[in-house]
C-alpha cells in the first residue's frame, strides 16, 4: 500500500521534473498553459458564459512549487511507510496523503483563481482529515475541526475578494488572451479594466490577504496551526510545515500584480508578517513539546515569508518558502524520529543526550538547526538574509520598513535561541527520559528546564479554557500515539511501554532525513546574493540566480518597482549580513549558557520571571481571548436563537392556531342544531338582501 | 419521440402503479416492495429521454401536450417542460427508486399503504413541475399534501399527529390565498366585457401583462404560499417538526423535492408574471433570505437531534436559493436552480444517512453517539462526502451552486445586494461549524452510546428509551451502499462538471427573468459583460 502511494508521488516527481525540464528548455517568458474543459460555464444558443475553466499552467513559480511538493512529498511518503507502519489506519493514512498531494498540485498548477480555490479548499479538507487522523482522541478531532473552521474564516475573505474580482475584472484567469489576466501585467495594461476606484483594488488585496492569513497561519488566524500538531508527525512535516501552509505565500506571489495595484496593502502584509514572526517566536521560547516548538517556529518563519512579500520581494518570499520546506520538513521528520525512538515521548524535559542513541537523526537534526538559525552556508541563511536585505532596502523608501527590519532582526535572535534550546535539550546533556538508560533518572535531571516553579498560578486566572499553569505544563499534550489496534498504546497493558533504550529509526525513515539534510545544506546556493558572487567572479549580477529564474512569474525587479534605484551598496550588504549572523550567534550563545552550562539555571530563571514566563507559556492567552470574544458569545447567540425559534417564531404560529381554535369554539355556538335558530338567521339574511336591493340606487 | 405523450406517461405511470398496487394482497410485502421498485425505476427510465431530447438552446416549453378539460372555464390539461422544470423532474424520478430502496427496512408496517401513497405523491410532484395550466397546477399542488400528511401521520415518530396537522394546515393556509390569486389571474386573462377568452392556460397568461395595480396583491398571495413551502424565515417552523417526525422516506421526499416547490413557484410564476412587484419585493425577500441563511445555521448549531440539525440547515440552504433567485442576475439564478437540485441530492443523502444510523441505534440524539467512524468506516466515508457537499466544499456540487449564487448576487446591477452576498458568505463558515461539530461528536472521539459499551463505562442506564440497549453498530450493507453511490456520483459530477446541467437551464432561466430585468434596467443576456 505504501509502495503504491509513495510510488505515485515519486512518479509525479519524475513527471514534474520532465515537464519542468522541457518547459525551461523553451521560452519561459510565457507560461505553458493547458486547457482541460469548461468547468463552470453554460451556452445559450452558441454564446458561452464562462465563469471558470479547468485549466493548468506551468511557469517558473509553478516549477518551484511543483518540485518542492512532489520532491519533499515523496520523501515524506517514504518516511511515513516506516513511521506509520504499525498503525491500524495505514491505508486510510496514505489515501489522505495522496489526496493531499493531488490537491496541492492542483492549487499551484491551476490557471485561474477559482480552480486554485478548489485546490485551496481541498488541501484544507486533507488537513482536517489528517489532523483528526486519530479521531478517537477528542483533542485530535477538536483540532481538526478548529483548523477547518479557522481556515474558513480566512476563506470568507477570499470569497469576497473573488466576488470583487469577478465584478471588477470579469475574469478569474491568471493568464489569458481573451479577457486580460490577473497575474500578468495585462490587468494593468488593459485600458478597459483600469480601476477607477483605488479602494476596490485595496479591498481585493486585503481580502485576499485575509485568506492567506488563514491558510498560512498569520496573526490573527494562526491559532489552528499549533493545535494541528495533533496529527501524525509526517503530516506536520508535509502539510503544516513544507507545503500547505505556504499556499498563502504562493497565492500572493501568483497574484502579485493585484497587490501592486494597491501598494498600501503591501505595508499591511509586511507588518502582519513581521508581527507574526516575532510573536510566534516568543511563544516558541518556552514550549516544552518538541512539535509545538516547531509549530510556532513554522508560524514565525511564515511570517518572514510575508515580510518578504510585503517588501515587494516576491521572489525572496518564494525562496524562503523553498528552503523552509527543506529544513522544516527535516526538523519535523527528525522530531518524529525522536518521538518514534522514545515510544511517543514528546516532552523536551524528558529527553537529552539523544545524539548518542540516534546518531543519524541527531546529525541531520543539527544540520536543520544550523539551516533555520541562518548560519552560512546553510539554506536558511541565504533566504532569510535576502528577506532582511530587501526589507531594509524598502526602508530607504518608506522608513516604516526599518521598523519591520528591526523586528525581523530581533526574530533572528529569538529563532536561534528557541531552536538551540530545543537541540540542546533533546540531543545534548544527559538523558532524562523514563526509558531505561544508563546513568540518570528523571528526578536527577539537574539541567531539567523550567521544572515546576515553586507556586502555581492563582486559580483565578483560569478562564474556562484551561490555561496552563507552569506546573500543569508538564502534563503531556498532543502526543503521537501509534495505534496498533485502535487503542492508545499507552493504555494497553503489557505493551513494552517506556522500557528499552531509545532506538534509531529504520532506513525508510533515515533516508529522507539524509536527503533533506543535504538539501538544507546546499538548497540555498541557488540564491547566493550578487554581492558575494560578484566578489568571487568579479561580475555584475542583478539579483540572485533564484530571483532571475522567477522573474517571468513575479516580475523580478519590476516586482520590486517601488524600490527601484535604491539597490544597496556592497558595504551595506555586508553589514546587514554581519548583523543577522551576529544576532543568530547571540541567540545560540544565550541558549548554550542556559541549557548547556546551566548559568543561570533555567528553572530559577523561569521562577524569577514567572509573570512573563506564564504569559508566554499560555501563548499570550489568545485562545482564551478568542474563546471569550467569539466562541462563547457565538454559542450564546445560537442558544438564544434556538430558544427564540421554539418560543417566539413557532410560538406565534401555534398562537394563531390556538386563536383559530378559540374562534372556532365561539362560532361553534352558532351551529346549535336547532332548526328555529337557523330559520331566524335565514330570515335576517333575507331581510338584509332585500334591504340591499331596495335601497340600491 | 414526436407523438409519444412522454410527459403524461411520466406523470401518470406512478398513479397507475399505485392503483395496481391496491390489487396486491397486503400480506405479500415482498411483491409490494418489488412492484414499487419496478414502477419507480420505470418512471426514471421514461424520464431519461427528456435529458437527451431536450433542446437546451430553446427557452420555450418542450414536449407540450394539451387536452381540453373544462372548456367553459378555459381549463385544459396542459403539460410541458423547460429548463426550469427539467432538472427538478429528473431529480424526482432519480430519487424515488432510492427512497423505495431505503424503505425496505425502515418501513415495516402498512407497506401497502406506503407504496400506494408514495406513488401517488410522485404523480403529484411530477404534475406540479410539469403543469402548464394554473388550475391543473393547483390540483397537483394540493394533491401533494395528502400523501405527505399520511406519510408523517402514519409512519412518523411520537408527535407525528401534531407534526402532520401542522404541516397540512400551515401549507394549506398559504395555498388558499394562492388559489384566490389564480382565480384573479383567470379574470385578468381576458378583461374584455364578454370575458369569453378567460383561461387558466399559463402560456396565454404569460403573454398577458398583469396590470400594475394588481401585481402587488397577486404576487403577495403567490409569494406567501411559496414562502411557506420553501420555507423562508419566519415561516419555517413547520419544517423541523415535520422532518423530525417523518420517517426517513418522508424526510427525503420532503427535503429533496417538496421544498423545491416553493422556490420553483417563485421562479416559474412570480418572476415572469409580476415583474414590477418582484422588483419592489427584492429588498424584503433578500433580507429575509439572508436572515434565513444565518439564522438557520446558528439554530442548527445548537440542535441535539441530527434530523433537526439537518432541517435547520435546509432553512439556511434555501435562503441561498431565494437570495439567488431575487438577485436577478444570470449567474445567481443559474446558481439557485442548480442549488435546488444540489440540495435535493445532498440533504436527501444526509437524511438517508441519519436514517441508517437511526435504524441501527433507534436514536438520533447526537449525544448518544461517539466514535461511530471506528465502527462504521464506510458509512463515515459517505458521511464525510455528503457533509462537505452540504458545506459547499469546492469539488462538490454545493460549491458550484453557492458560489454562482453569491458571485451573482454580489454584482446585482442596481439592487445593492453586495452586503447580502458578503453576509451569505458567513453562512458558508457557519455550515462548516454545525456540520463538523456534529461529525466530531457523532463520528469521532471514543466509541460510546448505543454503538457499544464504552470502554470502562458500564453504567448505561442514564438515558431513557430504546437507547438503553447497546446495539452493535454494523457498517452499512451492500443495499445501503447502492442507495448512497448514485447520490455520491451526482455530488461529484455536478461538482466537477456542472456544464451539462447549466446548459440545460440557461435559456429558460434567462427568459424567466427577462421581464424583471427590463424594469431594473439590468441586462440578463448572459455573457453581455
Amino acid at each position: 500500500m505504501a509502495t503504491v502511494a509513495a510510488g505515485a508521488v515519486l512518479g509525479a516527481f519524475v513527471v514534474a521534473a520532465l515537464a519542468v525540464t522541457e518547459y525551461l528548455s523553451g521560452d519561459t517568458a510565457e507560461p505553458f498553459r493547458q486547457h482541460l474543459y469548461p468547468w463552470i460555464a453554460w451556452d445559450i444558443g452558441g454564446r458561452t458564459t464562462l465563469i471558470a475553466a479547468a485549466g493548468l499552467l506551468l511557469d517558473p513559480l509553478a516549477c518551484v512549487m511543483v518540485l518542492v511538493i512532489t520532491g519533499v512529498g515523496f520523501l515524506i511518503h517514504l518516511y511515513s511507510a516506516g513511521y506509520m507502519g504499525h498503525d491500524a489506519g495505514f491505508g486510510r493514512f496514505f489515501t489522505y496523503l495522496n489526496l493531499f498531494t493531488f490537491s496541492m498540485l492542483l492549487l499551484v498548477l491551476a490557471d485561474n483563481f477559482l480552480l486554485m480555490f478548489v485546490g485551496w479548499e481541498l488541501v484544507g479538507l486533507c488537513s482536517y482529515l489528517l489532523i483528526g487522523f486519530w479521531f478517537e482522541r477528542p483533542s485530535a478531532a477538536s483540532a481538526g475541526k478548529k483548523a477547518f473552521v479557522v481556515n474558513r474564516v480566512g476563506d470568507w475573505g477570499m470569497l469576497v475578494a473573488l466576488f470583487l474580482i469577478w465584478s471588477t475584472y470579469g475574469t478569474f484567469q491568471f493568464f489569458g488572451q481573451r479577457t486580460g489576466a490577473l497575474a500578468s501585467a495585462g490587468v494593468l495594461d488593459d485600458p478597459g479594466r483600469i480601476l477607477t476606484d483605488g479602494s476596490v483594488a485595496l479591498a481585493i488585496a486585503l481580502l485576499l490577504f485575509v485568506g492567506a492569513t488563514g491558510k498560512s497561519a498569520q496573526v490573527p488566524l494562526y491559532v489552528w496551526l499549533p493545535d494541528a500538531m495533533e496529527g501524525p508527525t509526517p503530516v506536520s512535516a508535509l502539510i503544516h510545515a513544507a507545503t500547505m501552509v505556504t499556499a498563502g505565500v504562493y497565492m500572493i506571489a501568483r497574484t502579485h500584480s493585484l497587490f501592486l495595484l494597491a501598494p498600501e496593502s503591501l505595508v499591511v502584509i509586511g507588518t502582519i508578517g513581521a508581527l507574526t514572526a516575532v510573536f510566534a517566536a516568543t511563544i516558541g521560547l518556552v514550549q516544552t513539546d518538541i512539535k509545538r516548538v516547531l509549530a510556532y517556529s513554522t508560524v514565525s518563519q511564515l511570517g518572514y515569508m510575508f515580510l518578504a512579500l510585503g517588501s515587494g520581494a516576491f521572489a525572496a518570499g518564494i525562496f524562503h518558502l523553498m528552503t523552509h520546506a527543506f529544513f522544516k520538513a527535516l526538523l519535523f521528520l527528525g522530531a518524529g524520529s525522536v518521538i518514534h525512538a522514545l515510544n511517543d515521548e514528546q516532552d523536551l524535559r524528558r529527553m537529552g543526550g539523544l545524539w548518542r542513541y540516534l546518531p543519524v537523526t541527531g546529525l541531520t537534526f543539527i544540520i536543520g538547526w544550523l539551516a533555520i538559525i541562518g548560519l552560512p552556508p546553510f539554506a536558511g541563511f541565504f533566504s532569510k538574509d535576502l528577506i532582511l536585505a530587501k526589507t531594509f532596502e524598502r526602508g530607504l523608501e518608506e522608513p516604516w520598513y526599518f521598523v519591520l527590519y528591526g523586528i525581523g532582526l530581533l526574530t533572528v535572535a529569538l529563532t536561534a535561541f528557541y531552536m538551540s534550546r530545543l537541540v540542546f535539550l533533546a540531543f545534548f546533556g544527559q538523558y532524562r527520559g523514563a526509558m531505561t538508560a544508563p546513568g540518570i533518572t528523571p528526578t536527577q535531571a539537574a539541567m531539567a528546564p523550567e521544572h515546576e516553579p515553586a507556586a502555581a498560578v492563582p486559580a483565578g486566572l483560569s478562564m474556562g479554557h484551561n490555561p496552563i499553569t507552569p506546573s500543569a505544563a508538564s502534563a503531556p499534550s498532543a502526543h503521537d500515539t501509534h495505534r496498533s489496534d485502535g487503542h492508545d498504546v499507552r493504555d494497553a497493558p503489557g505493551h513494552g511501554g517506556r522500557t528499552g533504550r531509545p532506538h534509531e529509526s529504520p532506513p525508510s525513515m533515515l533516508i529522507p532525513l539524509v536527503v533533506l539534510a543535504l538539501l538544507s545544506m546546499v538548497g540555498g546556493w541557488v540564491g547566493i546574493p550578487a554581492f558575494i558572487s560578484d566578489a568571487v567572479t568579479g561580475g555584475h549580477a542583478t539579483g540572485t540566480p533564484f530571483e532571475q529564474f522567477l522573474a517571468p512569474s513575479v516580475g523580478g525587479q519590476e516586482g520590486a518597482a517601488a524600490t527601484a534605484g535604491h539597490a544597496l551598496d556592497v558595504t551595506t550588504e555586508w553589514i546587514l549580513t554581519g548583523a543577522s549572523v551576529g544576532m543568530a550567534g547571540l541567540g545560540v550563545l544565550v541558549a548554550a549558557m542556559l541549557y548547556l552550562a546551566g548559568v543561570p539555571n533555567p528553572s530559577s530563571l523561569a521562577g524569577a520571571l514567572r509573570g512573563p514566563y506564564t504569559w508566554l507559556l499560555n501563548k499570550w492567552y489568545v485562545d482564551e481571548l478568542y474563546q471569550a470574544l467569539i466562541a462563547h458569545p457565538g454559542a450564546r447567540l445560537a442558544s438564544f436563537l434556538a430558544a427564540f425559534d421554539l418560543g417566539v417564531v413557532d410560538g406565534m404560529v401555534n398562537g394563531v392556531a390556538r386563536l383559530a381554535r378559540g374562534t372556532g369554539g365561539v362560532l361553534r355556538q352558532l351551529q346549535s342544531g336547532y332548526v328555529r335558530g337557523y330559520a331566524v338567521t335565514m330570515l335576517i339574511g333575507a331581510f338584509c338582501v332585500l334591504a340591499y336591493w331596495a335601497f340600491r340606487t | 419521440m414526436q407523438g409519444v405523450p412522454l410527459l403524461s406517461i411520466l406523470i401518470f405511470l406512478p398513479l397507475v402503479g399505485a392503483l395496481l398496487a391496491m390489487a396486491i394482497p397486503r400480506e405479500n410485502e415482498r411483491l409490494l416492495r418489488g412492484w414499487a421498485m419496478v414502477i419507480s425505476l420505470l418512471v426514471f427510465i421514461v424520464s431519461i429521454p427528456l435529458w437527451f431530447a431536450f433542446d437546451p438552446g430553446n427557452a420555450d416549453f418542450q414536449f407540450v401536450e394539451r387536452v381540453p378539460w373544462v372548456t367553459s372555464l378555459g381549463i385544459a390539461y396542459q403539460v410541458g417542460v423547460d429548463g426550469i422544470s427539467l432538472l427538478l423532474v429528473l431529480l424526482t424520478t432519480f430519487l424515488m427508486p432510492i427512497i423505495f430502496l431505503s424503505a425496505t427496512t425502515s418501513i415495516q408496517r402498512r407497506v401497502k399503504e406506503f407504496v400506494v401513497l408514495l406513488l401517488v405523491l410522485e404523480t403529484a410532484m411530477l404534475g406540479t413541475f410539469l403543469a402548464l395550466d394554473l388550475f391543473l397546477f393547483y390540483v397537483f399542488w394540493e394533491l401533494m399534501l395528502v400523501p405527505m400528511y399520511f406519510l408523517i401521520g402514519i409512519w412518523g415518530g411520537p408527535r407525528r399527529i401534531y407534526a402532520a396537522v401542522k404541516f397540512f394546515l400551515y401549507t394549506m393556509a398559504g395555498s388558499v390565498l394562492m388559489l384566490l390569486a389564480i382565480i384573479g389571474l383567470y379574470f385578468l386573462s381576458d378583461t374584455s366585457a364578454s370575458g369569453s377568452g378567460r383561461t387558466f392556460d399559463f402560456l396565454t397568461i404569460l403573454r398577458t401583462p398583469v396590470p400594475s395595480v394588481w401585481q402587488p396583491w397577486l404576487f403577495a398571495a403567490f409569494a406567501l404560499a411559496f414562502a411557506i413551502k420553501v420555507p423562508m424565515f419566519p415561516f419555517h417552523t413547520w419544517l423541523p417538526d415535520a422532518h423530525v417526525e417523518a420517517p426517513t422516506a418522508g424526510s427525503v421526499v420532503l427535503a429533496a423535492v417538496l421544498l423545491k416547490m416553493g422556490t420553483y413557484g417563485f421562479l416559474r410564476y412570480c418572476l415572469p408574471l409580476f415583474p414590477e412587484a418582484v422588483v419592489a419585493a427584492v429588498p424584503l425577500i433578500a433580507l429575509l433570505s439572508v436572515i434565513g441563511i444565518i439564522y438557520g445555521a446558528l439554530v442548527a448549531t445548537m440542535q441535539r437531534d441530527m434530523k433537526k440539525l439537518v432541517a435547520y440547515s435546509s432553512v439556511s440552504h434555501l435562503g441561498f436559493v431565494m437570495l439567488g433567485l431575487f438577485a436577478l442576475t444570470p449567474e445567481s439564478m443559474q446558481g439557485s436552480l442548480l442549488q435546488m437540485v444540489n440540495h435535493g441530492f445532498s440533504t436527501g443523502a444526509l437524511f438517508l444517512l441519519v436514517g441508517m444510523l437511526y435504524e441501527r441505534a433507534h436514536t438520533r440524539m447526537i449525544s448518544d453517539f461517539g466514535g461511530v467512524a471506528r465502527l462504521m468506516p464506510v458509512f463515515a466515508g459517505f458521511f464525510l462526502l455528503v457533509m462537505f457537499s452540504s458545506a459547499g466544499l469546492p469539488g462538490t456540487n454545493g460549491f458550484v451552486g453557492e458560489f454562482l449564487i453569491m458571485v451573482g448576487t454580489f454584482q446585482a446591477p442596481t439592487l445593492g445586494l453586495q452586503p447580502h452576498a458578503i453576509i451569505a458568505g458567513l453562512g458558508v463558515i457557519l455550515s462548516a461549524v454545525y456540520l463538523l461539530w456534529m461529525y466530531q461528536r457523532v463520528m469521532q472521539g471514543p466509541v460510546k452510546g448505543p454503538g457499544g459499551v464504552a470502554p470502562g463505562a458500564g453504567n448505561h442506564g442514564g438515558s431513557p428509551g430504546e437507547a438503553d440497549h447497546p446495539v452493535h453498530l454494523q457498517d452499512i450493507n451492500p443495499r445501503e451502499v447502492m442507495i448512497l453511490v448514485p447520490l455520491a456520483i451526482m455530488i461529484l459530477w455536478i461538482g466537477l462538471y456542472p456544464k451539462p446541467f447549466l446548459d440545460r437551464t440557461a435559456a429558460s432561466v434567462t427568459r424567466s427573468g427577462e421581464r424583471v430585468a427590463a424594469i431594473t434596467g439590468g441586462t440578463l443576456v448572459a455573457g453581455a459583460r
